[in-house]
């Protein structure tokens, strides 16, 4: 334990440098530098694979681990339990018991266990909330029961997002990349060339272009006398259409505007990443010349009738819309023999503002601060994450793995155009801005996005949320 | 033509008119009750239809809307068979039921039970201690989950059923309810029985019992409803999957993000609306006379 209380002591520096590394690949290494990792102590010793676990042999005394998460679809549920059944033949004293939330409630539901004082030893959680985790005595430490080599294994990026403080609050299980996906039918029938299918992140669309496009796909397809199919899909995340996932969809009107090599003080860094240093300040942040002019671009697709100004569900699966931001999952899901979508299609980069931007926010499981069984919690959960288990359920779920060494093992991520390009852009991926509050946050910047989106001044709108934002986040100052 | 023909002829005019306006009155009320009844129920029935679909046609099919968006061309059972055989739905169902059933049963008990004392029998502070009890109704189940989370676990309920319903034992507006229908009984009635020796339980259970049983109706509908279609709190209190209840289910479909599982959800909602359907159509009498016997309508 004396690592963690290093680790501690160096928390006052520590959280600084982990703001600062928000500006992505400028952090890399830094972390590590300030010796980030476990004691390795046990490493090798233990009955089956448990990943990056390298903490104290596991209790023989009978042990009930709870863990909470989402609900997947049935064949991942069935590679979770296939993977409980192999740890608990491993270690029969070891029971775990198993708890499914619907997706949309795992936050509030993890607030309720906590302060009843009765959580499960794991839980879901979501790097967003690493600041929140971490202020809240949440989330226990979890570095001092990996190696180091595990630790290295992240992308320093996606470590400095589930990293507060100096101490690292989650296993990695996946990250989120944003891409944009076109219907190659559709783009073939008005004769338009598509989104350009780069591997990194320089010659895809800009703000400007995508808008130009989406413009010209519109009044092409009303022509050809197509007034079924939309330029842009309605959104899909969260309960959909405008306003529906700030922290991965939205920001990246904003976000992207920034500049990550601007002077600290300067409004373009400051649009970028989205609140104060300290994280209690968004004014100055969010409602900056850079990001009212960011939100007039995603203004002007509801204004201009690119995309629908409410939820379509399955809207781009169904062949209905030109274009679609979305995650890796699509590319996966569209993949599978006999899933394919009725069309063909192709991806692209997220439109670039000043940068391209990506929001890696994702979900993380982290055990409870509380959790009578620390070191089993944390040996099952970098067991589910050991390299076996991580490979397979990535296979069938379709998520991006947030380790290097997974995406080496996935040969598609060297070969495959969107696995590249959703390489780079994970390497290039922000946090969502650091703050204990941000659940308040992006709750204030969702209704926001909504009202910009129906009509309402960013100019107006964009002041007037960051000043309830500021006074929301307040209450955080200790 | 005499003066009679003419007063009849007369008569026969003004009976025809308003016979006319009769007629026109009742079939525009049929008409609105029917255009008001096709809104409630047309997002029902959409769904049922939809249940009846594959997951592939109802995502191609939803947009733009058209008159195959709401007829399946291709119905199938196939989301059925997926709920109840690889989903096990049936056990979500059961839980429900016996959630509500324990629910109607303590609320029916504690409410007419209460009722009764405030209606009838006269202690210190009664009206007092009524207000307070009203002012509970107020308060919603989300600002005291974590105190009612500690004492089921205090209890050692968490993740039982009893958990699901013993919280609600003491329901404000049951007890409202049944208050109201016990100060209809004319007083009359229990005074001849206490004075035919009959005790206060007694005359409880063989004098106003039975002449409250529209409102009992009422009640038992009202409990059925709200505990049928809970949800915050099952969700926070049961942790075991196969004693979760169908509305968490349901919601569990729903959430899978980019792999749509919307047949089953459909069908899965359509489920769980039936039992609630039938139960209104079959209680429906009683439920609106208790309504209004009881001074709630």
């Amino acid at each position: 334990m004396a690592m963690q209380k290093d680790l501690k002591n160096q928390g006052k520096v520590s959280r600084r440098a982990v703001l600062a590394g928000m500006a992505g690949a400028a952090l890399t290494g830094a972390i590590a530098s300030r010796g980030f990792v476990g004691s390795a102590s046990a490493q090798g010793s233990y009955k089956l694979d448990l990943g990056g676990y390298a903490g104290p042999e596991l209790s023989s005394e009978p042990v009930t681990l709870r863990f909470m998460r989402q609900d997947f679809t049935p064949d991942v549920n069935a590679l979770l339990e296939s993977a409980y059944a192999e740890f608990k033949a491993a270690y029969p004293n070891i029971s775990i018991v198993e708890e499914k939330v619907p997706y949309g409630d795992l936050q509030k539901k993890l607030l309720v266990y906590i302060a009843s004082g009765d959580a499960p030893d794991i839980m879901m959680g979501r790097t967003d909330f690493t600041d929140a985790y971490h202020a809240g005595s949440v989330a226990l430490p979890v570095q001092d029961y990996l190696s180091a080599d595990y630790i290295n294994d992240i992308p320093a990026n996606l470590r400095a997002a589930a990293s507060s403080g100096g101490n690292l609050y989650s296993v990695p299980w996946e990250t989120s990349v944003m891409m944009l996906y076109f219907n190659r039918d559709l783009f073939e029938k008005v004769k338009m060339q598509t989104p350009p299918e780069v591997t990194g992140l320089d010659g895809g669309w800009s703000d400007e272009e995508l808008v130009a496009n989406l413009i010209e796909m519109n009044a092409k397809l009303k022509e050809a006398g197509d007034n079924q199919s939309w330029a842009l899909a309605a959104a899909g995340q969260g309960n959909g259409g405008p306003g529906a996932n700030y922290s991965q969809l939205e920001s990246i009107w904003i976000r992207s505007q920034g500049d990550p090599n601007a002077a600290k003080d300067s409004a373009a860094y400051k649009t970028l990443m989205g609140i104060s240093d300290d994280g209690f300040t968004v004014s100055g942040h969010i409602d900056t010349p850079e990001a009212i002019k960011g939100m007039r671009f995603y203004q002007s697709l509801f204004a201009k009738g690119l995309t629908p100004l409410g939820p379509v569900p399955n809207q781009y699966p169904g062949g209905l819309a030109a274009t679609y931001f979305g995650g890796l999952n699509f590319t996966n899901r569209f993949r599978v023999p006999g899933k394919e979508p009725p069309f063909k299609w192709g991806v692209s980069l997220p439109p670039k503002g000043n940068i391209v931007f990506n929001g890696n926010g994702s979900d993380a499981p982290l055990v409870w601060s509380k959790s009578q069984h620390p070191a089993e919690a944390v040996a099952l959960l970098s067991y589910l994450c050991n390299d076996k288990n991580r490979l397979a359920f990535h296979k069938t779920w379709g998520s991006m793995p947030s380790r290097t060494s997974l995406r080496e093992q996935m040969s598609v991520f060297t070969t495959e155009q969107p696995f590249k390009m959703a390489q780079a852009l994970s390497d290039a991926s922000y946090s969502v801005p650091r703050s204990p509050g941000y659940f308040d946050y992006f709750n204030a910047m969702n209704p926001a996005v909504k009202d910009i989106a129906l009509g309402a001044d960013p100019a107006k709108v964009l002041p007037d949320t960051a000043a309830k934002i500021d006074r929301l986040l307040a209450k955080y100052r200790r | 033509m005499t003066a009679s023909s003419l007063t009849l002829q007369a008569e026969e005019g003004v009976d025809r008119t308003a016979r006319r306006a009769a007629f026109l009155h009742r079939g525009a009320s049929i008409l609105l009750l029917a255009v008001v009844g096709a809104v409630f129920a047309f997002p029902i029935l959409w769904a049922a239809m939809s249940s009846l679909k594959s997951t592939d046609d109802i995502i191609t099919g939803t947009y733009p809307l058209s008159w195959s968006s709401f007829v399946p061309l291709k119905a199938t059972l196939e989301n059925y068979v997926y709920l109840f055989s690889e989903l096990n739905f049936q056990r979500n169902l059961l839980n429900t039921l016996i959630a509500a059933c324990g629910q109607v049963s303590v609320a029916v008990i504690t409410s007419s039970l209460a009722g009764y004392a405030f209606a009838r029998l006269n202690f210190p502070f009664r009206d007092v201690v009524f207000g307070l009890l009203l002012l509970t109704a107020f308060v919603p189940v989300e600002a005291i989950i974590v105190p009612l989370y500690r004492i089921m676990h205090w209890f050692g309920l968490v993740s039982t059923y009893p958990a699901l319903f013993l919280p609600f034992a003491c329901n404000p507006f049951g007890i409202f309810l049944m208050r109201q229908a016990f100060r209809d009984i004319p007083v009359e009635m229990e005074e001849a029985a206490r004075l035919d020796g009959a005790s206060p339980l007694r005359i409880f259970f063989s004098i106003a019992l039975p002449n409250v049983r529209p409102t009992l109706a009422t009640l038992v509908l009202i409990q059925f409803i709200w505990s049928w279609n809970a949800y915050l709190w099952p969700l926070v209190i049961m942790q075991d999957p196969n004693k979760q209840i169908a509305q968490v289910a349901i919601a569990n479909l729903k959430s899978i993000p980019n792999s749509p599982m919307d047949g089953p959800l459909f069908a899965a909602a359509t489920a769980v609306t039936i039992p609630l359907v039938i139960l209104s159509i079959v209680l429906q009498r009683y439920y609106v006379r208790g309504l209004v016997t009881s001074g709630m309508k």
